[in-house]
């Protein structure tokens, strides 16, 4: 019971190393592809997630920069999928300038 | 008579025609050779004229090809800039932050066991820093007066996510409790409806409020349907004198890590259905070794001994739902726990045990004005009604001190979609016969930024 103990961190480090590389490789496929759809999935997410826990805040509030964390923070809080949160953000930043 | 030789005339005649045939085209001749001579000569010089003007014309040709080549190559450089700087200004840096966070001011005025208070509220900044799209730290202090004038700094959570993919996030660190929908998302004030929290729902009430060690979460559709989870482990809650305390304490007291989290779902797209859960053990309150009195080795064997005494096993569960259409907020919440087989310091047979139970729930409904009427000002405004209890069975001190009945009505004002003034009146219904029911009128400003 100890011993397994004292392994579990050990074990949740390579999972969690394992995962992060995992996930870089899936995420880097595919990338920078410019996807013109993207806007629209964005827009239909947007009006549908950002305003169930708060008012919804308005695109111009936030430089790029700030969406970028911001959505992320998002995604975090509000348990929203990555791809979702990809779209959102990509709808803020287009809107906001 | 001479006789007309035929051969003579004939040859007379022939002569004549011959002569006659022969002066006029030569004569003609002569006339035709100047003439064509004269046409050859303009059309040389018209040819001439022509070569001179379409060299010209090639010449400008030339040219303007190479201007048009010139703009051409103008317009590529224009056009490749300009994309570079539209890239350049899409392009995130790596190491990319955001601050946010909220403060609020406000008054409460009652007619009970306190009288009437300013309350400066909170300041609570938070920070975010992420590096590309692998880790977010995200922090929020909580800066407050004390009733006694002095400044207090609280972490409310501090932790790292890791995005593992799209589903799945690591968190590790000190972070809200994701049990239940108040903590993790309504109570920054100007998220909540309300001046206050529900009853049961604030510091020292059932509601968990953080923890500290490690979370799982994420969402992920299911059909068209989002799923979402969070599954925390932690150092859990500690017993305090009213109850069991779940805030996130930055070191264990035993040697069990409590789980808890929570899952949602959405039938429908404005409406989210959650369950929460938490387990742990809980040992007995005792009183905390004075700073710098103990060594860390006495210290350790005197919590091995209180552990081997008795722990008690504390399991709650929630559910709450969040229904939010078009001008519509509505949402509910309902908490129960248990304490069971705790027993107090002295108890060393362990026959005192009792189980300790609480519960809380709230309903709350809002509703934004705006579109009812043309009118600007009435556009911004945001009634609200909230009701909910908070009880505790097992024990009748405790009952009696925290049982509570408690309705509140308010009206919101939107200045934006992240400052608020609010107003409410607020009618608390104690349970306990010795405690006066108290009436309170609240007023609060609230600026999300
Ligand atoms: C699950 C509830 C929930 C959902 C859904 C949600 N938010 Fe939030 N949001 C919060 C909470 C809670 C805070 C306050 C965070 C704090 O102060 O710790 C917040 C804060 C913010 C802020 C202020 C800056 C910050 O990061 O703290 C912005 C901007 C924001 N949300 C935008 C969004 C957008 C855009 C979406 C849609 C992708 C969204 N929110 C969806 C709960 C939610």
């Amino acid at each position: 019971m100890k011993q397994k103990r004292e392994i579990l961190p050990f074990v949740l480090v390579a999972a969690l190393v394992g995962a992060m590389g995992f996930s870089a490789a899936t995420s880097a496929a595919g990338k920078d592809k410019p996807d013109p759809k993207q806007f629209a999935r964005g827009a239909k997410a947007w009006a549908k997630t950002c305003a169930r826990c708060h008012n919804m805040k308005a695109a111009r509030d936030n430089t790029d920069e700030e969406w970028h964390v911001d959505v992320t923070h998002m995604r975090v809080r509000a348990n929203i999928p990555g791809d979702m949160a990809r779209d959102i953000e990509a709808f803020l930043r287009a809107s906001n300038k | 008579m001479k006789k007309i030789s035929y051969w003579s005339v004939a040859a007379t005649m022939a002569t004549a025609v011959a002569v006659q045939a022969f002066t006029v085209p030569t004569q003609a001749q002569d006339i035709d050779q100047a003439q064509v001579l004269e046409r050859l000569m303009d059309l040389e010089a018209e040819i001439k004229l022509l070569k001179e003007q379409l060299t010209a014309a090639k010449d400008e040709t030339a040219k303007t090809k190479k201007i048009a080549q010139k703009a051409a190559k103008t317009a590529g450089k224009a056009k490749k800039s300009a994309v570079k700087a539209i890239a350049n200004a899409d392009k995130i840096r790596p190491n990319s932050w955001h601050m946010a966070g909220y403060a609020d001011v406000g008054i409460e005025v009652s007619d009970g066991e306190n009288p009437g208070t300013f309350t400066s509220g909170k300041f609570n900044p938070a920070f975010h820093f992420q590096y590309k799209d692998w880790v977010l730290f995200e922090s929020e202090l909580e800066i407050t007066t004390t009733i006694d004038g002095e400044t207090e700094m609280e972490v409310e959570y501090s932790q790292l996510d890791f995005l593992l993919n799209d589903n799945m996030t690591l968190v590790a660190g000190k972070f809200l409790s994701p049990v239940g929908q108040f903590q993790e998302r309504l109570h920054p004030s100007w998220i909540n409806r309300l001046t206050n929290p529900p009853a049961g729902f604030a510091h020292g009430g059932i509601q968990p409020i953080g923890e500290v060690g490690l979370m799982l979460r994420g969402g992920k559709m299911l059909g068209d349907k989002l799923f979402t989870y969070s599954l925390a482990v932690g150092n859990g809650p500690r017993a305090e004198h009213d109850g069991v305390e779940v805030e996130g304490f930055g070191r264990d007291n035993n040697k069990n890590k409590a789980i808890s989290g929570r899952v949602a779902f959405f039938p429908l797209d404005d409406l989210e259905i959650g369950g929460s859960f938490l387990a742990a053990k809980v040992k007995p309150e005792t009183e905390e070794p004075a700073a710098g009195g103990h060594d860390e080795g006495a210290a350790e064997v005197e919590e091995m001994e209180v552990a081997a005494l008795s722990q008690g096993k504390y399991n709650l569960w929630g559910a709450d739902f969040a229904y939010t259409k078009g001008n519509w907020n509505v949402r509910g919440e309902y908490l129960s726990s248990k304490l069971k087989g705790l027993g107090s310091e002295e108890d060393i047979t362990g026959n005192n045990f009792s189980t300790l139970t609480w519960e809380a729930w709230y309903a709350q409904a809002a509703y934004r004005m705006s579109g009812v009427t043309d009118s600007d000002f009435v556009d911004k405004l945001e009634p609200v009604v909230r009701y909910g209890q908070y009880s505790s069975k097992g024990d009748l001190e405790l009952r009696e001190a925290i049982s509570e009945k408690r309705f509140n009505v308010g009206m919101n004002y939107w200045l934006s979609s992240s400052v608020v003034v609010k107003g409410a009146v607020e009618f608390r219904n104690y349970l306990a016969a010795t405690r006066e029911d108290d009436t309170r009128l609240q007023l609060q400003l609230s600026y999300g930024f």
